[in-house]
Formats: structure tokens, sequence, C-alpha cells
């Protein structure tokens, strides 16, 4: 016991001399709360259309919730396609028929067809609507994850510093040591749960309740620290584990699809992400949403479990590292 | 010349030494372009125009990403006590963090340039009529990008918070200009918000470039990224303490 607080009272001291850039990500994570709390209140434009005309007498067509209309008298670079600044360039010939110009597919072209015709046309799936709760999970899960592996940077220094070892060689317990590291990254996400616990005390809707937050940024925060151990035992440099840590967590994490779901259901790709276990989180707060959690308690577990076989392997593969060469 | 052309090959065979760099700015890179190209090609008539989009924006986010490399290669605990030793010695001081700037600039030019040459016509992307002003345009950015890295280095004097400032405000900028997702869509807000960053500058040069053969934007982002640079290497020269860099 006397190892775990020696070492985590440590730890804190250790921060100090770093305190800059973990308040700067600790505030983009606040603000990718605060941000995703804003995005879910907009209503999706389905599509943003260019009216190219030159008469002036031309019937533009209107402006509507779901399609917003930009008149022209010139054709916009071709460039604004690619870009998505708009979707499609409409044109008139000589029938009086629309012409479109898009990049996008025929379903797309239909869609923009029928919004014209009838702006109030229902169309489209709704697709199943990802409520405030999933999108501060999403939006959030990146930083936390890298967070917590970036707070691991006590224990890459013991190690690339040969302390490792020499701890090892002492009589300090090795679970306490690492059990210390552990708690300290935790501890250091605890910013973020307060800010979800200052939003929802004055009043705004946050989608799940405090505890289930908790649980959640626990759950990440164990899966950083297992990313994280696994990428010092890999590599010896710090900061190159960092670095190419940072990399994985974003690939990852995108293609989970934690800010934005790409993986139509069902399809080969959307089973091949399922091993991503930030791809079982999403899930699992997706079934939370809907109050269908208890029943796909799996999902959550997946990630436990996924998190857990890395940490095992670390500590074992760090302690014979380490430990048995003294 | 002589000594710091020493210094200058020893970074070089540094950097191209270190298998997470040279990873981080070709495989992940080519990764991330090809992952996120796949992902939203569903919405798309031809896979090729979100190759089109994320080949350009991704290629800036790498470029911006230099930076990185930059300041890896000036800080790093190894390559410390080198550096201190050739302060005192006849090179000097510039000739440590100018050569920095340089190495990090060739090895991430030279590894961006063989990625688009290998990724554009596996991903039917253009770059334009005339590809190699495309390719011009990108050296004063990768250029300003390490000079960037050194800076923040110089001003900062750790490393710690030099990665995590650059890395944070790169990527802030490079998802609020668009480099993942484009922005322009979604409300006046952030539509004004995307106007602010200036990847967002960059990514118009560069589609204008590519998409509509528009040489317009070529010389102010080319001098502008330039005089930017040639700022940032004053402004290491005005902030470098010999006696801080430990």
């Amino acid at each position: 016991m006397r190892t775990f607080f020696a070492v985590l009272k440590n730890n804190y001291l250790r921060t100090l001399p770093r305190i800059v850039p973990m308040i700067i990500i600790t505030l983009v994570t606040i603000g990718s709360i605060i941000f995703a709390v804003y995005m879910t209140g907009i209503q999706e434009v389905k599509g943003h259309v260019v009216f190219v005309t030159n008469s002036a007498t031309a019937i533009v067509p209107e402006s509507s919730k779901a399609l917003s209309v930009t008149v022209a008298n010139e054709k916009p670079p071709y460039s604004d396609l690619v870009k998505q600044k708009y979707d499609a360039y409409i044109s008139v010939d000589e029938n009086g028929d629309y012409q479109i110009e898009t990049l996008r597919n025929d379903d797309y072209k239909n869609m923009i067809l029928s919004l014209l015709a009838d702006p109030t046309a229902q169309v489209g799936e709704s697709g199943s609507e990802r409520g405030v709760g999933v999108n501060i999970i999403g939006f959030m899960m990146l930083f936390l994850l890298m967070i917590s592996f970036t707070n691991l940077f006590a224990f890459a220094d013991d190690k690339e510093q040969g302390q490792l070892t020499r701890i090892a060689a002492s009589p300090a317990s090795f679970g306490a040591y690492l059990g210390a590291h552990c708690v300290y990254c935790l501890s250091l996400l605890l910013p973020e749960w307060l800010t979800l616990v200052v939003l929802e005390f004055c009043g705004w809707e946050i989608g799940f309740s405090l505890l289930q937050y908790a649980l959640l940024i626990v759950v990440l925060g164990f899966l950083g620290i297992a990313l994280g151990l696994v990428l010092h035992m890999l590599i010896k440099k710090p900061d190159n584990a960092n670095m190419l840590g940072n990399s994985i967590t974003l690939l990852t994490t995108v293609l989970a699809g934690s800010f934005y779901s790409f993986a139509k259901a069902d399809t080969l790709f959307d089973h091949i992400i399922k091993v991503l276990p930030q791809k079982e989180v999403m899930l699992f707060a997706q079934h939370l949403q809907n109050n269908s959690a208890l029943d796909h308690l799996g999902t959550l577990l997946y990630a436990v479990v996924f998190a857990f076989v890395l940490f095992v392997l670390a500590c074992v593969i760090l302690r014979r590292m380490y430990v048995k060469k003294v | 010349m002589q000594r710091f052309f020493a210094i200058l090959k020893m970074d070089l065979i540094n950097l191209f030494k270190n298998p997470v760099l040279l990873g981080y700015n070709t495989i992940f890179a080519a990764l991330l372009i090809l992952i996120m190209g796949f992902l939203c090609g569903g919405a798309y008539a031809h896979m090729k125009d979100a190759y089109q989009y994320y080949v350009i924006t991704l290629i800036i986010y790498g470029m911006l990403n230099g930076a990185m490399t930059a300041s890896n290669c000036f800080m790093e605990r190894d390559i410390k006590k080198p550096n201190l030793r050739i302060i005192y010695s006849p090179a000097g001081g510039f000739a440590i963090y100018f050569s920095k700037i340089l190495a990090s600039f060739c090895f991430d030019y030279v590894l961006h340039v063989l990625m688009l040459l290998v990724l554009c016509p596996l991903l039917h992307v253009t770059l334009g009529n005339q590809p190699l002003f495309f390719i011009l345009l990108m050296a004063p950015v990768e250029f300003g990008a390490a000079a960037l890295g050194i800076f923040f280095c110089c001003v900062f004097r750790c490393e710690e918070t030099t990665s995590m400032l650059l890395s944070t405000v790169i990527s802030i900028f490079a998802v609020l200009g668009g480099s993942f997702f484009s922005f322009e869509g979604m409300g006046p807000a952030l539509a004004f918000a995307t106007q602010l960053s200036p990847v967002k500058w960059l990514n118009d040069a560069f589609f204008a470039l590519a998409c509509d053969n528009d040489m317009s934007c070529f010389w102010p982002v080319f001098l502008g990224a330039w005089v930017v640079s040639v700022l940032l290497v004053f402004g290491c020269k005005l902030f470098f303490r010999t006696e801080d860099y430990l």
C-alpha cells in the first residue's frame, strides 16, 4: 500500500511541469463535449445546390428545410463540388427540365429532383438518430483515449531511464506500482466527468445519467491505458510510442464511427470493424440510448475484456523484460 | 558551410533511420487517405471523387504535421547532448536549428511526393494539368510547417509541451478547415468558423489548382508561405537561447 501512495503522490508532483499541455488537452476535450451538445441540435440540411441561370425571369426553386438553394449567374468552379461546398449544380434546359450536375450517386440525384418538384417531400431514411449522449461519448472518445495513454508518461520515463529495473529489484510491489499509474491516469479524466456534472446541474440535456457516463469514461480510460502499456512494451522511446499511439487511436476511432457513422448496417465492412473495441463501446452507447443496454451488455463486456487482455499481456511481458533480468 | 552540411547529413540520416517517423509519414498517411476515401466513397457516383477530396486534404494535414517531425528531431533526448556540444563548437547555434528545419523539410517533402506519385495513378486522382505546380506549391508549406515545429520548440523549450500544443493546434485547425469532413454544409456558424482556419485557405488553393487548373491562388499562397517561413526562422533566431537548451 505504501508503494501505491508513494508512486501516486510522486506522479502528481511530476505532473506540475507538464501542467500546461494537460490543461490544453482537457480544455479541448471539454470543448468537444460542448460541441457535441451543440451539434445534436442542428437540423441537417440534405443538400446545398446552386441554381445556375442567366435570365431574370426564370422560376427559381425555393429553399426549404431539406434543401438550400443558391442562385448564381455563372456556374461555380468544379472544385466546389469536390470540396462538398455545394452538392449539385442545377440548370434548366430548353424543354424546361432540370439538368443536374453532381458527383453524388443516382439516389442522391433523384432525391434532389423530388425535392425540387415538391419542397415538402419526405425523402431519404431518417436513419438511426444519434442522440446527444451518443454524440458526447463519440466526440469525447478520441481525446479520452489519447489523454489516458499520454498520461502514462511517468511510467514511460521510468522505463526509459532504467528506474523500472530498480523498482523491480526493490521490495516495492510491482502490482501496486502499476496500479498507482493506472489510478493516476484515470483520475486525470475527472475534469471531463465534472464538466458533465456541471452541464447536468445547469439543466442541459446530456442524454445519459452521470453514473453511466462514469462507467463509459472508466472503460475508455482503461482501454487507453492498456493500449499505452502495449505500445510502451513494444517501443523503447516514449515519444515514438506516443506518436504511434496517436496515429492508431485516430485511425481506429474514426473507423469505429465515433464522429460520424459511415458503415451501413450489415455490410461486410460493418462486421469487420466490430473487432474494434471503440465500435463496441459506440454500439453500447447506442443501445443505452434506446434503453436496451441490459440485453446488449456483451458489447461493453467485449471492450472491457479486450482492454484486460492487452493489459495482462503487457504486464506479463514487462515483468519478464524488467523483473527477471535483475 | 562544410560544417553545416556535416550536421545536415547527420540529421537526415537520423530521420531516415527512425522507423516510427518513416511509417507516420508514409504508411499511416496513405492508410488514412485510403480508409477515409473508402468510407465516404459510398455517397459518390465514383469512388475516385471521394479519394480526390481526401488525397488533397489529408496530404495538407500530413504536410502540417511535418511540424511534429521537426520538433521530434530537434528535441529528442539522444540528440540533445550532441547538439549541446555543437553549440559551443565553431559551427554555432544557427546551424543546429536551421539544419533541423532543412532536414525535416527534405524528409517530409520527399516522402510526401513519393506518396503522391504512388497514390495518384492508383486512385485516379488528378493534381491538375500541371502536377508540377502542385508539387512546387507543397514546398513552402512543408518548409513553413518544419519551421513552425522548431519555433514552438524554441519558445516552449520542453518536448511534451511542444508536441502536445502542436498536435492540438494543427488538429483543431485541420478539423475546422475540413480535412476530415466538410463543414461548409452544416449551418452558417460552422461555415464561418471554417473560414477562420488557415488550413481552409490552403485547401482552397490546392483544390483550385488540382480541380479547376486555376492558378490565381498559386502566387499568393506560394509567396505567403515563404514569408511566414522566413519570419518563423527569424523567430527561432530570436528565441533560441543556448543556455536554456537542455
